[in-house]
């Protein structure tokens, strides 16, 4: 078990340590999720200051969801993968067809790694200086606070593991998208806003509209911040929490099956450039 | 060649370049627009939900 999981765990471990040298590139997006937060808390303290009844959450979860949002932004599938990307242009994606390895697994796990290396620095700065130095600068109201709870804790963190192997998932369609439309510059574009509605990422979703509500909450993207962040404060406890769990799990099962199927078609008559 | 018709030349070398790649061009006029109503959804839902602000 452990020396057939052996390559997948060495192309993460590579991937990981090399997109950890960006050091410049983790400060530079540290620097912009700083601002970006500072506006979003920015436009919810006016909305409270007018209306707070019409609020489905506190203002202090809101601006915890917000600093959260924010220190994980990194991890969520806004884009395929740039080496698959680089490996389709240059005809590399060849390579991996003869490599004794399982396709999907190989470049699940590269992609992991890749987004983990992106996002740990920057959640650590953010950590660092929403939840830390905002509130020893008297601006308690407006830090990132700790979970809600020992249970919140506790259920954030398979929460947290399932947000990252479902945002892996999806990035892997995109990958397959990529390999199959031999470019990845279509798939980035439609990705990305669908990420940001769908995942809660700009607006928490029991902020929608009523009506959509139930459709909203049960379609995969939920499960990358909004299911995950309501429960870090404890909006999402108890047995909702355990169905929200298993729906992230059930999407994430669902999405790699889906990826699965979609390389095994793609690599069968795989389209190559290049040479 | 007058630059304007130069222009022209690169205009059309981009559509036929980007042409070659049907499925990706067409997600990318998808997303681009996608990409821009969003923001209009954001502000809708916050002023539906909240109703006016200071006005």
């Amino acid at each position: 078990m452990l020396v057939a999981a052996r390559p997948y765990l060495a192309a993460f471990s590579a991937r990981f340590q090399l997109m950890l040298q960006y050091r410049m590139a983790a400060l530079a997006g540290f620097a912009t999720q700083c601002w970006w937060g500072g506006i979003r808390i920015m436009v919810f303290a006016a909305f409270y200051g007018a209306n707070a009844a019409a609020a489905p959450i506190s203002l202090a979860d809101a601006v915890t969801y917000v600093w959260l949002g924010q220190a994980l932004l990194a991890l969520l599938p806004w884009l395929a993968d740039p080496e698959i990307g680089q490996a389709v242009r240059t005809g590399g994606v060849g390579y991996d067809r003869l490599r004794p390895l399982d396709a999907y697994g190989y470049w699940y796990a590269r992609t992991l790694g890749w987004m983990l290396a992106r996002a740990a620095p920057r959640a650590v700065l953010m950590l660092l200086a929403a939840g830390i130095v905002l509130p020893l600068a008297g601006l308690e109201a407006w830090a990132w606070r700790p979970p809600s709870g020992l249970a919140a804790a506790l259920l954030f963190a398979p929460a947290f593991a399932l947000m990252t192997a479902l945002a892996t998932a999806v990035v892997m369609l995109a990958n397959i998208v990529v390999a199959a439309s031999l470019n990845e510059r279509g798939v980035n574009a439609v990705l990305t806003p669908l990420v940001i509605v769908f995942s809660g990422s700009l607006l928490p979703l029991n902020f929608y509209p009523p009506a959509l509500q139930p459709w909203l909450h049960l379609q995969p993207f939920a499960g990358l911040v909004d299911i995950p962040f309501r429960i870090y404060f404890g909006n999402l406890a108890g047995d909702a929490a355990l169905q929200s769990l298993a729906l992230q799990a059930g999407w994430t099962l669902a999405l790699v099956g889906l990826g699965r199927f979609a390389m095994e078609r793609v690599m069968r008559r795989l389209e190559m450039q290049g040479g | 060649m007058n630059a304007l018709a130069l222009y022209g030349r690169y205009l059309s070398a981009s559509l036929r370049g980007q042409a070659q790649y049907p499925t990706a061009t067409l997600m990318l006029a998808v997303g681009h627009c996608a990409a821009t109503s969003i923001e209009i959804l954001g502000v809708y839902a916050l002023f539906h939900r909240f109703g006016a602000v200071g006005g």
